[in-house]
């Protein structure tokens, strides 16, 4: 069974849309509403999709866990992240999944440095790129993109991999993982749209001090 | 010097705060003892400040008064770094509740089986 994890938040006008591009590719859309104070949750239910809703905002990487958790009881085989903004396209997930049904890894990570063109605005290129060194620098993986979500799992790597940092600092927690517990992985290029859209709902190119900062006080804990 | 008098009174308040939360246990004896060394050591300074001046030459800070702010900044940072830790803890004990509630609401709950998806445990009590 292939289940596909969405954690969303305030994403009425395109959850749906995202909920139902991606059902023909998997078996299960479960969608993490974190606290959604519009009607996120009814339209990706509407859609066709199981719906677990945090009562108030946990971040990204809390919703991520609580979607790994259900997805490993639901009995799944693969799970893939994708996120709820529309900018990853569903049709690449045969393609992504394809070498853990193959059994030559255990994560794909989707990249949108290799090879393929993306529409990445320049300031946002600079910041991903130190985000890569950064990546280099503590888990020495070599990766051409680092914070990613639309990624891959085997079910015995999702079993394996535990989010403990709710933020967004989750991506390189994820990676880190991967590192330590010595996980075969692999890239593969994936599309990321850039539309006025995505880039009004997600991540400011500045919130990499924020993620630095849950990162390192992460490693305190 | 009225200073040095309103900070005796403002310590004083204080440590008569302490004892009473002692009292109604909301304070651990450890606590107790900490916060009371704590005021009290800062009474004696605000009653009389050339003492600080004694332990600054021996530590070779030139005046009492500076001894004073090194140690309070100290102190402050520490209190803020344990306050931020603690914080982060609260962080992920309030995601676990909030995760908790959102898999029950979706069906899946803590049973003999461990958590489980209702259907399932339906079909395990079915074997048993």
């Amino acid at each position: 069974m292939i289940v596909a994890i969405v954690p969303a938040f305030n994403e009425t006008k395109i959850i749906g849309g995202v909920v139902a591009s991606l059902r023909p590719f998997v078996d299960k859309v479960i969608v993490v509403d974190d606290g959604s104070q519009d009607r996120t949750a009814e339209r990706a239910q509407d859609a066709g999709a199981e719906v677990l809703t945090h009562l108030i905002n946990r971040g990204q990487g809390a919703a991520l866990e609580t979607g790994r958790m259900a997805a490993i009881l639901i009995g799944a085989d693969i799970i893939i992240t994708f996120d709820a903004d529309g900018q990853f396209v569903a049709a690449e997930i045969p393609s992504l999944i394809a070498p853990i049904v193959a059994g030559e890894c255990d994560v794909v990570l989707g990249s949108r440095f290799l090879f393929k063109k993306s529409n990445i605005p320049l300031l946002r290129h600079s910041v991903l790129k130190l985000a890569i060194i950064f990546t280099r620098l503590t888990t020495r993986l070599q990766l051409t993109d680092t914070h990613n979500g639309f990624r891959a799992f085997s079910r015995a790597a999702a079993e394996r991999i535990k989010i403990t940092q709710d933020r967004m600092a989750h991506a390189s927690e994820i990676l880190e993982q991967i590192a330590t517990l010595g996980l075969k992985y692999k890239e593969l290029p994936v599309t990321v749209n850039y539309t006025d859209y995505s880039r009004a709902k997600g991540q400011k190119s500045t919130d990499f001090l924020k993620i630095l900062k849950d990162w390192f006080w992460g490693k305190l804990l | 010097m009225l200073i040095k008098y309103l900070l005796i009174l403002l310590i004083v308040l204080i440590i008569s705060r302490i004892v009473l939360r002692f009292r109604e246990r909301s304070l651990s004896p450890r606590e107790f003892i900490f916060w009371l060394v704590f005021w009290l050591a800062a009474g004696a300074v605000a009653f009389q400040p050339d003492w600080t001046g004694i332990v600054a030459e021996r530590l070779g800070i030139g005046r009492g008064a500076d001894l004073v702010v090194y140690l309070s900044l100290v102190a402050i940072f520490y209190l803020l770094f344990r306050i931020q830790i603690q914080q982060k803890k609260t962080d992920r004990e309030i995601t676990k509740i909030v995760r908790k509630i959102a898999m029950d609401g979706g069906g899946y709950q803590s049973s003999d089986f461990g958590l489980r998806h209702n259907s399932e445990v339906q079909s395990l009590k079915a074997e048993d």
